[in-house]
């Protein structure tokens, strides 16, 4: 616990010594909200709706990839740049460990995120926040971003072979978006590319929070949410299976500190 | 060396330099499908015709594509530069810096072209949307000038960031601000009115007007968008050399240029 905490801190430092709070706001913060209002923009422009709620949930939801897949994807590649890497994957400690406990910091950062422009996107879209469950957007925000950090540590692993990580994260990311259901109905898709949205993570937790948003909380609700966990479980099982594979095949094909 | 083949020297190398990064190859080769099907299914959802799907989806998902690889290639360079500690050696070498980096800039859209071409016509075969080219002419001229106004623009931004640090941080911040503001997949007329009016300072609003209303049947306020697009292309090119200007005061005073 010690070191957890140790490996936060130091995370935490080197992020604001390269960001003051303003451009730290700026950064986190105000980029995700114009994110959103963008694409909430464009569902309003072309369906004429007044009621925006779910658009304004679906995209505050997947505003947590930026930091669960883009940044904690490449915690490999920024050790690798710092000539840091080789240290990590001889140490006798679990590098899953090291990335989980730096991704912890991921995590906050996007519940901090995420919470900001949902708040936010319902400012500008004239949302009704007396309504609102918040017992239940806070849980859904909660699973969504679990089990979107957990596909970003999978993902990570894969850095260790691997120089064309911002082009797998990046396609990710997009995937995630269309599937996600933040924007459109996962239905309006064909038959056959629809499974996607069940090996990839937000789907279930955006439904399920669009869904009982407004309702008491029920048992539907934790089945989506359950789901979702499950989604997270089986990452995190994927990714501590291949990287003991990984880290000998990059090994092997010396591609450890390849940039 | 002459400056007609520095351009082309530096021009070739920036091609081969921005399709050896993966995020350059993603931007070029795989966002056009993604954010032409993320733009196209969130119009199929709302039900909206042809015309629409031409504006906003086929012409929207393109100047995405244009716009995300400008992005990440020219503005994105002086980071790359300052990194491998090449950017005061081209600062400081005896050919104008500008003539180096705009060779670099048109090597990067030059690349982003495609990319803007690969999202039209997957779009338009994905939804089935007929590009009709019975304005042939205009539809060249409009194109020419969009991309005239997105080179500008890179050469402006990317000056601009030339004294940070912090590109990356500014660089990860273009994006969807400013095609937010610029009105890509929506009117402009639906952000509120202050914000409309600063959109019209930059060329790039009144391009996205000048490229539909070129495709549009009867050239629909053409000329008029073709006056204010060349008006702030003028504006941008007078602010972009005030900027070199500045800029290569500021290096010699702070020298911070290869400061990481």
């Amino acid at each position: 616990m010690k070191r957890y905490l140790s490996q936060i801190s130091i995370i935490a430092k080197r992020n604001f010594s390269y960001f003051n709070w303003s451009e730290f706001f700026i950064y986190k913060i105000l980029l995700s909200i114009l994110t959103l209002t963008f694409y909430v923009l464009v569902a309003n422009f072309t369906t004429g709706e007044i009621n925006l709620e779910r658009w304004v949930v679906g995209n505050a939801f997947f505003m947590c990839v930026m930091e669960c897949i883009h940044y904690a994807g490449v915690i490999f590649n920024a050790e690798r740049f710092n000539g840091t890497l080789r240290s990590i994957v001889v140490s006798p400690s679990s590098n899953l460990f090291y990335i989980a406990t730096i991704s912890s910091w991921n995590v906050f950062i996007a519940f901090v995120t995420v919470l900001f422009s949902f708040l936010a996107g319902g400012l500008i879209f004239n949302i009704n926040f007396t309504d609102i469950n918040f017992l239940v957007v806070i849980t859904g925000i909660f699973a969504a971003i679990i089990s979107t950090a957990s596909l970003g540590i999978l993902l990570s692993v894969f850095s260790l072979v691997t120089d064309s990580m911002y082009l797998v994260l990046n396609t990710v990311a997009s995937l995630i978006m269309i599937f996600s259901s933040a924007n459109f109905p996962i239905e309006q898709l064909p038959r056959y590319v629809r499974w996607i949205s069940y090996i990839l993570p937000l789907s279930n937790s955006i439904r399920a929070t669009n869904i009982y948003m407004y309702d008491t909380t029920s048992i539907n609700f934790f089945r989506f949410l359950g789901y979702e966990l499950c989604l997270a479980i089986f990452y995190v099982v994927i990714a501590l299976s291949t990287i003991k594979i990984i880290e000998k095949i990059s090994i092997q094909k010396a591609t450890l500190e390849i940039f | 060396m002459k400056s007609s083949s520095v351009l082309w020297t530096s021009f070739i190398l920036q091609m081969k330099q921005s399709f050896a990064r993966p995020m350059f190859k993603y931007v070029m080769l795989v966002s056009p499908f993604l954010s032409s099907v993320i733009l196209g299914e969130i119009y199929r959802y709302a039900g909206r015709g042809d015309e629409y799907f031409l504006s906003y989806v086929v012409l929207g998902s393109g100047l995405w594509s244009l716009w995300g690889s400008i992005i990440f290639s020219s503005i994105g360079d002086i980071n790359r530069e300052r990194f491998t500690n090449t950017l005061s050696i081209i600062f400081s070498s005896p050919t104008d810096f500008r003539i180096i980096w705009l060779g670099k800039i048109l090597g990067n859209t030059f690349l982003s072209v495609i990319s803007f071409f690969i999202s039209v016509l997957f779009s338009s075969i994905l939804y089935g949307i007929t590009i009709s080219f019975n304005n042939f002419g205009f539809v060249l001229l409009s194109l020419l000038i969009t991309i005239v106004s997105f080179i500008i623009i890179s050469i402006s931004t990317s000056y601009l960031l030339t004294l940070s640090r912090k590109t990356t941080l500014f660089m990860n911040c273009l994006e969807f601000p400013f095609m937010l503001l610029f009105g890509f997949a929506f009117p402009v007329s639906m952000l509120p009115t202050p914000i409309m009016y600063f959109s019209y300072i930059f060329p790039i609003t009144w391009v996205i007007k000048l490229l539909r209303s070129s495709f549009s049947e009867n050239l629909e306020n053409f000329g008029y968008y073709l006056s204010f697009s060349i008006l702030t292309i003028v504006l941008f090119i007078f602010i972009s050399h005030l900027l070199y200007k500045i800029i290569y005061k500021q290096t010699k005073i702070l020298g911070t240029l290869d400061m990481v």
